[in-house]
């Protein structure tokens, strides 16, 4: 078979093209060709030619390359790979010569500090001058001080670009050292963190916001992991009801301790009722929990289940408010309503007797006739009628007054 | 047939102005009055044994020992229940009671105390009321 038809298609012409130059007098080293075997694959031969005096013919010898060509194509895959993680990583590369304290940098780390490679020449002096002034000294102060120990140092700190923009990087820095010990580049990664930073900002604002609505709410929130049965409590536990709740024990726990025992039962059902039925989320339970100075404290426990894919309960969240001064409130209202039910029953029986029978002596006396005798007895019944409604009116006043005064807290 | 009135209230001051009211208004015997259901219900047990007396009785509600209440319940057991007719005179002024009253057969009226001169003219143009009064 002519060698030409041997050549992989993509290759035919200019490995044709390559043919007609070493006739022509030329002689090639390095050309790069595939060739198809018997079994129809291909492999990569390099080529080294040598034309004869005579053009009817040349020299060729070839080298089987397919085994470096496939480990070139595997690491260049690998290094891109490499760049693309670093680009999502957001991770630059850079090496510092100790000597000339001149860096190299990779194109990540000139994207980071928003920087031109064409025109940005990453003098230390150069970078030192884009770090935020407030850490300058803090940064060199703290590498100074890890070197020491370690020759690897691990640090954040703020940029400023041209721009303006404020970043957050994370720097992870290796002293390299020569053959007697002394310094002579460093390498490192840097990393934009500023996303992370700009999160953990947010987050701490959004627990301050959280700590404080506790501390205003006269709410402790709870915090139990069903899993490992531990429980983390808000910091007014410690302080509202004069007990201690730096435990963590679970359901069992501390807490359960101070409810009232005429409530424990209560409160152990219907967390449990929650827990077992899968459709519920929510529970609300009444109770009175005893202080630590032995006075009792109404609350209201509200109780949020999480479940996990198979609706186990994994954890429960909740918040418990102290009503005590509404029940307080509640209980005064509803011992008023009695002394005022009281004192409606004395004013419509009580009064009611000698008042009618005053009004019957007088329906009496209008319509009809009596004797001297009875009318003696009928106008004795009227003053002590008269006297009796007269005390009761007394008593309705006091029993008013007491009132008020209870009311107003005297 | 004879007929006898029964004042029925703990109060007695009560019961003897029901007395001369009914009097002036013209009733055939004197009203015989008792302080409580029970003294009532002792009365009638006794009386009743006369097959052809009727009674009409004023009662009172509110009574120590058996209240008004407790007396018509007792009343319903009686075999002379029918010869009995109830007008409820009472001091509390309220709309259930009135009701409960009425639940009652023998209930012919519920007033409020005092009574009056115009519920007693009202009542004797009631034929079996009537005989009471001359």
């Amino acid at each position: 078979m002519p060698i030409n038809e041997m050549f992989h298609p993509v290759d035919r012409e200019k490995s044709l093209h390559e043919i007609e130059k070493t006739f022509n007098g030329a002689p090639s080293k390095g050309f790069q060709n595939r060739l198809r075997r018997k079994d129809g694959s291909y492999i990569w031969l390099e080529w080294t030619t040598t034309p004869s005096s005579d053009e009817s013919y040349f020299y060729a010898s070839a080298k089987d390359i397919s085994k470096r060509i496939a480990t070139e194509e595997k690491l260049r895959s690998v290094i891109e790979d490499l760049e693309t993680a670093q680009k999502i990583a957001r991770l630059g590369y850079w090496i510092r010569d100790l000597q000339t304290d001149m860096n190299i940098w990779s194109d990540q780390v000139y994207r980071i500090y928003g920087k031109d490679p064409q025109q940005f020449t990453p003098t230390q002096q150069a970078v030192e001058d884009l770090f935020h002034p407030d850490d300058l000294q803090y940064v060199k102060l703290s590498v100074e001080k890890q070197f020491r120990e370690n020759d690897f140092v691990t640090f954040e700190h703020r940029i400023i670009t041209d721009k303006g923009e404020v970043k957050w990087l994370m720097e992870r820095s290796h002293l390299i050292r020569d053959d007697q010990n002394r310094p002579v580049e460093m390498k490192g990664t840097v990393q934009d963190i500023t996303e992370t930073k700009q999160k953990e900002k947010e987050l701490k604002i959004s627990n301050e916001r959280f700590e404080i609505a506790i501390k205003a709410s006269n709410e402790l929130i709870w915090d139990w992991d069903i899993e490992t049965d531990k429980v983390n409590r808000s910091a007014g536990y410690e302080k509202f009801f004069g007990h201690d709740f730096s435990e963590t024990e679970g359901s069992e726990g501390p807490w359960l301790k101070i409810i009232h025992p005429d409530d424990r039962e209560s409160v152990k059902e219907s967390l449990n009722s929650l827990l077992t039925d899968p459709d519920r989320k929510l529970n609300t339970h009444d109770y009175r929990v005893i202080r630590a100075d032995g006075e009792i404290a109404h609350v209201t426990d509200r109780a949020f289940v999480i479940r996990d894919e198979n609706g186990n309960p994994v954890r429960m969240v909740g918040a418990v408010l102290d009503v005590t001064k509404s029940k307080n409130l509640l209980e005064r209202i509803r011992k008023q309503n009695k002394a005022l039910k009281e004192i409606t029953w004395m004013q419509s029986h009580t009064v009611r007797a000698p008042l009618s029978r005053i009004l019957s002596i007088a329906e009496l006396l209008k319509n009809g006739e009596v004797s001297n005798e009875e009318y003696e007895i009928l106008f004795e019944s009227v003053v002590t009628s008269a006297a009796e409604l007269d005390e009761m009116v007394r008593e309705v006043a006091a029993k008013t007054e007491s009132l008020n005064r209870r009311d107003n807290g005297v | 047939m004879e007929f006898e009135i029964l004042l029925v209230d703990d109060d007695s001051m009560i019961c003897m102005v029901h007395r001369l009211l009914l009097q002036n208004a013209g009733i055939d015997s004197k009203p015989v009055s008792k302080g409580n259901g029970l003294q009532a219900l002792r009365h009638l047990d006794k009386e009743s044994r006369n097959p052809n007396k009727r009674f009409l009785i004023f009662l009172d509600i509110n009574m120590p020992v058996m209240d008004g209440w407790k007396f018509l319940d007792e009343l319903q057991q009686r075999e002379y229940k029918d010869r009995v007719e109830i007008v409820m005179v009472t001091s509390s002024v309220n709309m259930m009671d009135r009701n409960k009253a009425e639940s009652y057969p023998q209930i012919i009226d519920y007033v409020e105390k005092p009574l009056e001169l115009e519920s007693i003219k009202r009542w004797i143009k009631d034929p079996s009321i009537l005989p009471y009064f001359s």
